[in-house]
């Protein structure tokens, strides 16, 4: 342990590495405390969730389970497998030093693996609902579009780190990671999957702002992204032009209205109406029973509502914002910058990920397949988010006790 | 700007500046998420707690499945309970398009199109319309195609009860039974008037169920039962009415008339005992697509068309004059072959004129001279009491729609040759129902009765709802003007104009009229008449009245003596003996033999060695005999054989072999599992509790046996224990 701190003394004083235009950039490094116990509420808020979840997907699952599966543990099965490996993981990252993400070699191996997969799904994908964005590797099916998000977070972190004295500059501070973004961005945009790519955008403004851009110029920029994204979804139309309209048609319209948009919001504002303040009770819900599309994944807050009313998806929020307030608050310890923004960047996507989530259920957003994370049952989302929490708790490990020393 | 950016590098390499700007930066950024959450958590509070009330009305709805268990329509029966018209069990397919199994909503449209002669789109598009989740394809499906159907085994297909209105003696009393809709809503007739009574109300089962459909294993049951509509009891006998109908089938195509209409009336109470007009219709299979052509055959022409009765009305004016002293038996008038009123000189039918002649054989010749001397006699205020109080210029009662009152010209604007006309019956126009009850009166004893054929109305329960009040609407004449003018009308048909009416045995009363029509411009028709005859029987104590009409009649000689009154005499002499009123003129009492076992036409040898007749349609086995043997009867009079191949029993009801089901096996089943189960087999189900909870745990008839179609079995429900 003391061998390790050492060596990045060592680290520190040798000559500062150089980036491609030549410029000396700053190094990462563990931040010189002593590595000490990580964050448990943090852990203990995140298994938790998890446990909730696991309660609520037998809940809202079983029905259909049953009756068309012939097992009604069918999706409870499965999500304890992937969620025993995925806290496994969890704990096991915890140990893993943050540094290792920083290694170029790292950095460039995960991008490119990134965008192969892209590429692959384009080729060989499984198409489902108009679009192209799983593919299978025997009995698991994963969208490797769930990984972009976490995978730009690391190599952007890593990059405004080292680069942290030039983000000022409009090349290096919003142009070459705006490059490294559109990308995958591109990629994911031809399976078509708008709603991810939007998610991406959204984490790639927050990095950029943690990271120290221009704020006038993010602000061009987004204006003229925003632009180009609204002319290209009005050009295309489609669904994606009727999934927005969707989402500001008052009540009485939507009713009248019967397509498949529609019915999902429809019938998710009604599992909220029959929840009240206190909820119909666990196992209570009517409309899991098969009213409600998609209620084990994307459509799980619905039910959680309906059976246990105002109060519990109240406390499952603050909940949720426990969490990622305990991620900003390990962002805001952690001396070192790359491990700073790697802690903030995960949890930020965790934000992001929940806000919408919840938007998209009670209507104030149009639907976007994004799922609630740790209790929407989904095998890689919920893996790769246990995972990103178990980067940030090694994150943890390194902060400053002391409130003044903060970075 | 480079100078600025290198301030900054600067302030960044000194730590606490440093901090607080990147430290900033998070702390801000954590604080617009909470304020995302805060927005979202209003957001929901909104649509949960404040909105949610309201929204969950309608989702509700989208929980239950209402299924609606029809009540069966009530029957009407005849005045000895013979069904006239009833609701048979068929079958009605239902589609439920959520139930389909996905990617084979053309198959299951094609193949169902096909089994039900349907359009195929039609069956598609509500095979594909799943925002639905239940369509009837086919309503009023016989047993036969339903199994076909089944054998099919088409997913989202389903089957329920359905119901049919029958009328077992087809056209019989069609006017006034009229027919419904393909979904059994009264449309004319006493179906229409009676609807509110005949519908019932339908039953409901609402259950709770998953959105394909499914009634869930412990969800929460509601039913109610149906109730079947009320029975319809009519005046009518069914015999009396086939009597009518085939006199009148007869007269029709004997007189090459257009149409031919008849009505039987109990003088004493008003009650309709048969009434008819042909042509008719089948209301088993109404010519819905022509609706002039039903329109026309369904019109009840007895209480909804007026005519110019003739001289039948004589009768009325004949009681009219003898009642105010104008008239008696001695009276005698003289005709010359017309009589000059007002300097005009009108005619009588037999323009040689005949003579000077007593009342008697005044009505016997049915002399227009005379009649139009009593109508001047009793002059308008006098006369036109008496009209009015017959019941002329209104209605008889509120028992048929569309009833006309007739035209009697206004007291006001009669003239006195308007008035001599109508003492002979022209210049007048009634319903044939109107008449038969003036005449009623005239010959009852002098008591206007309201003409009526619903007896009661009794709901399924036994309820008497409406009953029917025979009292007199008033007292026209005297009884001894009443016993006076059956007197001279028994001489018309003994001696007079309506001979061909007279009975063997019976003392008949009666009156021939011949009527012109009038085009539609008002102009005396050429060639077009309306013969009538109206007839009563005993003369002596009037029991039944009948009225027949020959609209049109196209033969050499056109008179209502010829014409009509021999149709009125065969009625009459077939609904005497049958009403149990024995010829009184032949007073030799004989007692009826034991015929039972006999063939009928040894019986009938039997029967002819005392002196009587027997009546019977087949040649087989006498197995009833009416009246029974060891009863004193009348010489002469009919004995009524009924042989085994008649449908009659003594209870005069059809004789109808009930059909068998197998009950099935219920235990386990949901209340709705279960309800569809024992409709598919016409068998209904009883609750216990009523509000049924789980599954079935007992039934009341074992599985397998064999139940009669329509029984009840009652279920109970129970949560089932774990084993």
């Amino acid at each position: 342990m003391k061998d390790n701190i050492v060596s990045n003394k060592e680290m520190r004083s040798r000559r500062l590495r150089r980036d491609i235009f030549g410029r000396r950039t700053d190094p990462v490094s563990l931040p010189d405390v002593k590595r000490h116990g990580l964050d448990y509420p943090l852990l203990i808020a995140v298994v938790l969730l998890c446990a909730f979840g696991l309660l609520m997907l037998f809940s809202a699952s079983y029905y259909y389970a049953q009756s068309y599966k012939g097992d009604g543990l069918y999706y409870v099965r499965r999500q304890l497998v992937y969620m025993l490996v995925g806290i496994g993981v969890m704990i096991g990252l915890s140990y893993v030093p943050y540094t290792l993400y920083s290694k170029r070699i790292v950095n460039c191996i995960i991008y490119i693996a990134l965008i192969i997969l892209l590429v692959i799904v384009l080729a060989f994908g499984r198409t489902a609902q108009g679009a192209q964005r799983w593919i299978a590797i025997g009995p698991i099916t994963i969208q490797p579009s769930e990984f972009t998000k976490f995978v730009l977070v690391i190599v952007l972190a890593n990059y405004m780190a080292r680069n942290r004295t030039y983000m000022k500059n409009f090349v290096s501070g919003l142009l070459i990671p705006g490059i490294l973004t559109m990308l995958p961005c591109v990629l994911i945009l031809l399976q078509p999957n708008l709603s991810m790519v939007i998610i991406i955008a959204i984490v790639f403004i927050v990095m950029v702002s943690l990271g120290g851009c221009n704020p006038k110029q993010l602000a061009v920029c987004f204006l003229l992204g925003l632009g180009g994204g609204l002319t290209y979804v009005f050009l295309k139309g489609g669904y994606q032009l009727e999934r927005i309209t969707m989402a500001w048609k008052s009540w009485e319209e939507i009713l009248k209205y019967s397509g498949d948009e529609t019915y999902q919001i429809v019938q998710s504002l009604y599992a909220f109406a029959n929840g009240g303040l206190f909820g119909q009770g666990l196992d209570a819900s009517r409309q899991k029973l098969l009213f409600l599309p998609y209620r084990e994944s994307d459509y799980i807050l619905p039910i959680i509502a309906e059976e246990l009313g105002f109060v519990a998806v109240l406390l499952l929020l603050a909940c949720y914002f426990f969490v990622i307030h305990r991620g900003y608050r390990i962002a805001r310890r952690c001396s070192d910058r790359f491990g700073s923004l790697l802690a903030a960047g995960m949890t930020s996507i965790l934000a992001v990920q929940v806000i919408i989530n919840v938007a998209v259920v009670s209507g104030m957003m149009p639907a976007t397949g994004q799922t609630l994370p740790f209790i929407s049952s989904g095998g890689t989302s919920l893996a790769a988010f246990l995972a990103s929490i178990g980067i940030v708790l090694n994150v943890s490990r390194y902060t400053e006790k002391n409130k003044a020393d903060r970075v | 700007m480079g100078q600025n950016k290198n301030v900054k590098t600067k302030e960044e390499r000194t730590p606490k500046k440093k901090k607080t700007r990147y430290g900033k930066r998070i702390a801000f950024l954590e604080t617009a998420l909470l304020l995302a959450f805060i927005i979202v958590i209003i957001d929901i509070f909104c649509i949960m707690v404040v909105l949610g009330p309201e929204r969950l009305e309608v989702a509700v709805q989208q929980w239950t499945r209402t299924s609606t268990i029809t009540a069966n329509r009530g029957q009407i029966v005849d005045c000895n309970g013979k069904v006239l018209a009833t609701t048979g069990a068929v079958y009605k397919i239902l589609l439920w398009p959520k139930n389909i199994t996905s990617g084979s909503e053309e198959r299951v449209a094609r193949e169902l199109s096909d089994a039900l002669d349907l359009d195929f789109d039609y069956v598609y598009k509500c095979a594909t319309n799943k925002t639905r989740s239940e369509f009837v394809i086919k309503r009023q499906v016989d047993s036969k195609t339903v199994s076909n159907v089944r054998s099919l085994k088409l997913s989202g297909v389903g089957i329920a009860n359905d119901s049919k209105r029958y009328y077992p003696y087809g056209t019989l009393l069609s006017q006034v039974i009229g027919f419904t809709t393909r979904d059994n809503v009264g449309q004319s007739g006493l179906e229409l008037k009676y609807d509110k009574y005949l519908t019932g109300s339908d039953g409901k089962l609402i259950s709770e169920t998953d959105s394909s459909g499914n009634p869930l294993a412990y969800g929460y049951t509601q039913y109610e039962d149906p109730i079947d509509g009320a029975k319809i009891v009519l005046t009518v006998d069914q015999v009396f009415q086939s009597y009518l109908e085939n006199a009148l089938e007869e007269a029709l195509s004997v007189n090459n008339a257009s149409s031919a209409q008849g009505i039987i009336l109990d003088v004493n109470t008003g009650a309709i005992k048969a009434i008819s007009t042909k042509p008719d219709y089948d209301p088993n299979d109404p010519p819905r697509n022509d609706l002039e052509q039903l329109a026309e055959l369904s019109r009840n022409r007895l209480v909804t068309d007026v005519y110019e009765p003739g001289s039948t009305f004589k009768i009325l004016t004949l009681a009219a004059a003898i009642d105010s002293g104008n008239a008696d038996l001695n009276s005698t008038f003289f005709c010359n072959g017309g009589y000059i009123v007002n300097g005009e000189r009108i005619k009588c039918w037999k323009h040689a004129g005949h003579g000077s002649q007593d009342l008697t054989k005044a009505t016997e010749n049915s002399c227009n001279c005379c009649f139009m001397q009593l109508a001047l006699r009793m002059g308008v205020s006098e006369f036109y009491d008496y009209l009015y109080a017959f019941g002329l210029g209104q209605k008889t009662g509120d028992i048929f729609d569309g009833e006309s009152s007739g035209i009697v010209t206004n007291e006001k604007y009669v003239t006195e040759n308007d008035l001599a006309r109508i003492g002979f019956g022209q210049s007048v126009a009634v319903t044939p129902v109107q008449l038969a009850a003036a005449v009623s009166a005239a010959v009852n004893g002098g008591y206007l009765y309201s003409p009526y054929i619903v007896e009661q109305v009794v709901s399924s329960d036994g309820t008497v709802i409406e009953q029917a009040d025979p009292s007199p609407v008033r007292q026209v004449i005297s009884g001894e003007t009443s016993a006076t003018v059956r007197q001279i009308l028994q001489s018309v048909v003994d001696n007079g104009t309506g001979r061909n009416a007279k009975i063997e045995g019976y003392y008949v009363g009666g009156k021939t009229g011949t009527a012109q029509k009038y085009d539609e411009y008002g102009r005396v028709s050429a060639g077009s008449y309306i013969c009538s005859f109206i007839g009563f029987a005993p003369a002596d104590d009037p029991q039944y009245l009948c009225l027949i009409l020959v609209d049109e009649p196209h033969v050499g000689s056109i008179f209502g003596s010829t014409v009509a009154a021999p149709f009125v005499r065969r009625v009459l002499s077939e609904i005497l003996p049958y009403s149990g009123i024995q010829p009184s003129h032949l007073s030799e009492i004989v007692t009826v033999p034991n015929v039972l076992g006999l063939t009928t036409e040894e019986a009938n040898k039997e029967l002819a060695k005392v002196g009587l007749i027997g009546f019977y349609e087949c040649a087989d086995e006498v197995t009833l005999q009416l009246p029974a043997a060891g009863e004193t009867v009348v010489k002469g009079s009919s004995v009524l054989l009924y042989t085994g191949s008649d449908d009659v029993n003594i209870d005069n009801e059809p004789v109808i072999a009930p059909l068998m089901v197998e009950m099935p096996d219920l235990m386990d089943m949901t209340a709705v599992q279960a309800y569809n189960a024992l409709t598919a087999l016409g068998l209904n189900m009883v609750c216990s509790p009523e509000d049924p909870h789980g599954v079935v745990l007992g039934q009341s008839i074992y599985a397998g046996t064999m139940v009669e179609y329509g029984s009840s079995v009652t279920l109970y429900f129970g949560i089932k224990p774990e084993e």
